[in-house]
């Protein structure tokens, strides 16, 4: 784990770990939360959270202290992260990890370590830090200032190559990417190449 | 037409109630009375209820009773005759009042009528009064002062022919010699010294005019003017009744009626018969007559039971009331026995007789039967009660014992620490306090001065005589801080904060009343507490919506002015003592938690801290039931937010709503 994520102030005040019995308080608590959840996973490169708050992430398993404050001995409850998270699909902050989706892809060379597990009372929520529209916006941008459009590109150089290391989608989520590309090839910026089994392998931006 | 002497002002409690003098008890009430004037209605005393009590008949109005209510003393009563009642006219007591005009003489006649009170300090000073006219007229000892040594000379009026010195057909001879030095007097100073005493005689009571020659004229206004001594010209505090020089007896008319009734202005605040109005419907036929009397109207009586009650224990009151007069004034034996007594089988069933055939006979049964297992139980009590008039005498010797005890408290005996333990335990037991004075106790006891009510008997009655009560008992003892009154069982005075659940006021009450009296059934508290807004008392009896929670409420502190002050409370002064941390000193509850937050506290100054419910309960002196209430309201209208733990619930002022999300980079 590098630099540590600055909290705001509000993780240390002790209510912001309860669920608040009124709408419009529980309103602003939750808003406050995704504000808390987005940050510290941009910070940290997270993409992938799941329904109990843990959280893996290629740089490595984090401890809890997104959700247990341990300065102040507060932690959420169950209910308190249905309700976060049931905010945050509403706001399209997060959705729910589909494995089908991924099946799609050719995941061979990802070094992800996406929970797969098939206990369906575990839920893996993908967090948009980035919309896929922001995302799609950030590869084009790079493709065509690189001059890489009109030719192929696999998934492993769009997200994993060292020479695109210091773009912000490096180690992308093969979920957010595959969103991203099928938003340019639906505005038809891009072709997906499928292999065989008709997984997706490579893209075309155009 | 005018209101009659007797009539006295009552001071009435905000829970209109009458307000008791020390040493008054009150042993009946009765609901639904009319008053009479002579044989007219009074207007605007139609409804009222009245209080017996030892020395008063109290009339308490039901609509403006701050205004309308009155009250007779008992010893002004003369007798009492009764009228049981005939087809639509109510039951109804006369009471004829004592002709004073009969027995007092003229000039102190007008203090004496408005002047019985039973404020010790008073009476003494009436005595007094009394006793001054009395002892001028029966004076038949001429005085005379010696031209030589001033000694004052009493001559005995028998042995002297005094006519025959005035004109002159007299033996100088037999002139009295001064009782001091012996010279014999001359004749000039006997013949005034007759004069003087003559004068005296004639006029008596009335002012005299040779007196108001002889003394300085009085101004006739109200303040007090000094009295010149008819002997040596010593100007005497106007209150004294001898010389304070030469012993001389002052002149009772130097003492007027004004300087009296000032004097009762100062010493009671009951004799203010000016205030009292009364209209009446009609002419009451009073003027003509020398004995005045008003009358008792029992309007919807119930029980006709009820009625004999009441005329039976106001007459033996009344003979108590004289009887106790007499023995002050040491007229009689102190072990003597009232002879005569009132005797209930006279009027017993007079004209309301009923048959004991058929439905009316069954009931009439029943409610023998009823009236039967009452006076099991009352007097069965009986025991106890008596024990309880003893605990004064208890508490004095467990006093002496204690004091006795602690001289050996330095030897560290275990039996010593063990007696003061069971000591103080016993009283409590008792529902007595250890710490008040001995003399608090008759206080204690006077609280419940309604147990005399039976339920059984006028429900209506009961219940709104329990309502008055509980009311007077919260705003006297526990709403306000009366720190005479503290309860052993719990710190003092820790419901002060205006509100009270039902279960909290019932422990409190029936504690109050002590192990001996007609302890209250949670369905009487309800009931009476149902009645509060209909008696117009300041309380209010208020269910929170969400929990059913019943709970009795100071009119002054509804629950939002309790909120707003709570969230005033935590928003300055407990921030401020946080910052102090005075808050580890004020509150004993400290835990891991309250550690921490004095850490945040320290590090990050964005909000502003919580606290929870013991140390909102201790500052705001309320139950912690009532709190949660309370609580439960702020922090669903967002006012208040929550912080739950394994350790409890603590309440954060909202700060979330204008909180403005920013990282730090």
């Amino acid at each position: 784990m590098s630099a540590s994520f600055n909290f705001p102030s509000i993780y240390n005040f002790p209510p912001f770990f309860t669920r608040q019995p009124n709408n419009q308080v529980l309103n602003s608590q939750l808003a406050n939360w995704s504000n808390l959840i987005i940050n510290y996973c941009e910070f940290h490169r997270i993409w992938v959270i799941n329904n109990a708050g843990n959280i893996k992430s290629s740089s490595g398993s984090f401890d809890d202290e997104l959700f247990h404050n341990h300065k102040i001995n507060r932690k959420l409850n169950n209910e308190m992260f249905v309700e976060i998270f049931n905010y945050m699909l509403q706001n399209n902050l997060i959705e729910i990890f589909n494995n089908d989706i991924l099946n799609n892809f050719n995941i061979a060379n990802t070094n992800m370590n996406v929970n797969k597990s098939k206990n369906s009372s575990k839920v893996n929520y993908i967090v948009y830090w980035k919309k896929p529209e922001e995302w799609a916006q950030l590869i084009l941008d790079w493709v065509e200032k690189n001059g890489k459009s009109n030719s192929i590109l696999t998934l492993y150089e769009l997200t994993q190559n060292l020479s695109i290391k210091k773009e912000p989608f490096y180690g992308l989520h093969p979920f957010i990417l595959l969103k991203s590309l099928k938003i340019l090839s639906s505005d038809n910026r891009a072709k997906l190449m499928k292999d065989d089994n008709g997984q997706v392998v490579g893209v075309k931006i155009v | 037409m005018s209101a009659l002497s007797f009539w006295q002002q009552v001071d009435i409690t905000s829970s209109h109630t009458p307000v008791t003098q020390k040493d008054e008890f009150i042993y009946l009430v009765q609901d639904s009375i009319g008053l009479y004037q002579g044989k007219a209605k009074i207007l605007g005393r139609q409804n009222g209820r009245v209080y017996l009590t030892s020395s008063r008949l109290i009339y308490v109005d039901n609509i403006l009773p701050e205004d309308n209510s009155l009250s007779i003393s008992l010893f002004d009563i003369d007798h009492l005759e009764f009228y049981s009642g005939f087809l639509k006219s109510s039951p109804k007591i006369t009471i004829w009042f004592k002709d004073h005009t009969r027995n007092v003489s003229a000039p102190s006649s007008k203090t004496n009528l408005s002047s019985y009170n039973h404020s010790n300090l008073y009476s003494s000073f009436k005595n007094k009064i009394e006793f001054l006219p009395n002892q001028l007229k029966e004076s038949d000892e001429t005085i005379w002062v010696c031209s030589i040594c001033y000694f004052a000379n009493h001559i005995n009026n028998s042995s002297f022919n005094f006519d025959k010195i005035l004109v002159n057909d007299f033996d100088f001879k037999k002139l009295p010699n001064c009782q001091n030095c012996g010279i014999k007097s001359k004749k000039n100073t006997i013949v005034n010294a007759i004069k003087k005493f003559k004068a005296k005689n004639n006029k008596n009571g009335n002012l005299l005019p040779k007196n108001k020659l002889s003394t300085p004229k009085q101004p006739t206004g109200t303040e007090l003017k000094e009295i010149k001594c008819p002997r040596c010209t010593f100007l005497n505090y106007p209150l004294m009744l001898n010389c304070e020089i030469c012993g001389e007896k002052l002149k009772s008319s130097n003492i007027s009626s004004n300087t009296v009734k000032n004097y009762n202005f100062r010493y009671s605040n009951i004799n203010k018969p000016s205030k009292i109005k009364i209209k009446t419907e009609f002419d009451d036929g009073l003027s003509s007559l020398l004995q005045k009397y008003i009358k008792l109207s029992f309007r919807n009586l119930l029980k006709y039971d009820d009625f004999k009650n009441f005329l039976n224990k106001l007459q033996v009151l009344i003979d108590e009331q004289n009887l106790s007069k007499l023995m002050e004034s040491a007229d009689l034996n102190h072990d003597v026995k009232s002879v005569l007594k009132f005797d209930l089988k006279d009027y017993k069933e007079t004209s309301r007789s009923q048959p004991n055939l058929g439905i009316l006979g069954l009931e009439k049964k029943q409610t023998e039967r009823a009236e039967y297992n009452v006076n099991i139980l009352n007097t069965s009590m009986s025991d106890l009660d008596s024990l309880m008039k003893k605990a004064k005498d208890l508490m004095v010797l467990a006093d002496k014992f204690n004091d006795y005890l602690n001289k050996y408290k330095n030897t560290d005996d275990k039996v010593v620490s063990n007696a003061t333990d069971s000591i103080i335990q016993s009283r409590q037991l008792l529902g007595l306090n250890p710490n008040t004075e001995t003399n608090n106790i008759s206080d204690f006891i006077m609280t419940n001065n309604f147990n005399f009510l039976n339920k059984l008997n006028n429900k209506e009655l009961y219940y709104n005589e329990l309502a008055r009560n509980i009311s007077s008992f919260l705003n006297n003892h526990i709403f306000k801080s009366d720190n005479s009154y503290n309860f052993n069982q719990f710190e003092e005075n820790i419901y002060s904060g205006g509100i009270l659940t039902l279960s909290d006021l019932y422990a409190l009450y029936n504690r109050s009343l002590g192990f001996n009296n007609n302890l209250i059934s949670p369905e009487d508290l309800l009931e009476a507490c149902k009645r509060f807004s209909s008696l117009q008392l300041p309380l209010i009896l208020k269910e929170f919506s969400k929990t059913n929670l019943l709970v009795i409420q100071d009119s002054k502190m509804t629950d939002d002015i309790i909120l707003q002050n709570i969230l005033l409370w935590m928003e300055t002064d407990y921030q401020l003592s946080f910052s102090n941390n005075d808050y580890l000193k004020s509150f004993d509850q400290i835990n891991v938690l309250s550690e921490l937050y004095i850490n945040i506290i320290n590090t990050e100054n964005d909000f502003k801290c919580g606290c929870n419910i013991q140390m909102l309960s201790s500052h705001f002196k309320l139950s912690i039931g009532v709190l949660e209430e309370i609580l439960e309201i702020a922090v669903n209208d967002g006012k208040l937010i929550i912080d739950k733990t394994i350790s409890g619930v603590v309440y954060y002022l909202n700060e979330f709503n204008n909180y403005e999300y920013n990282v730090k980079a």
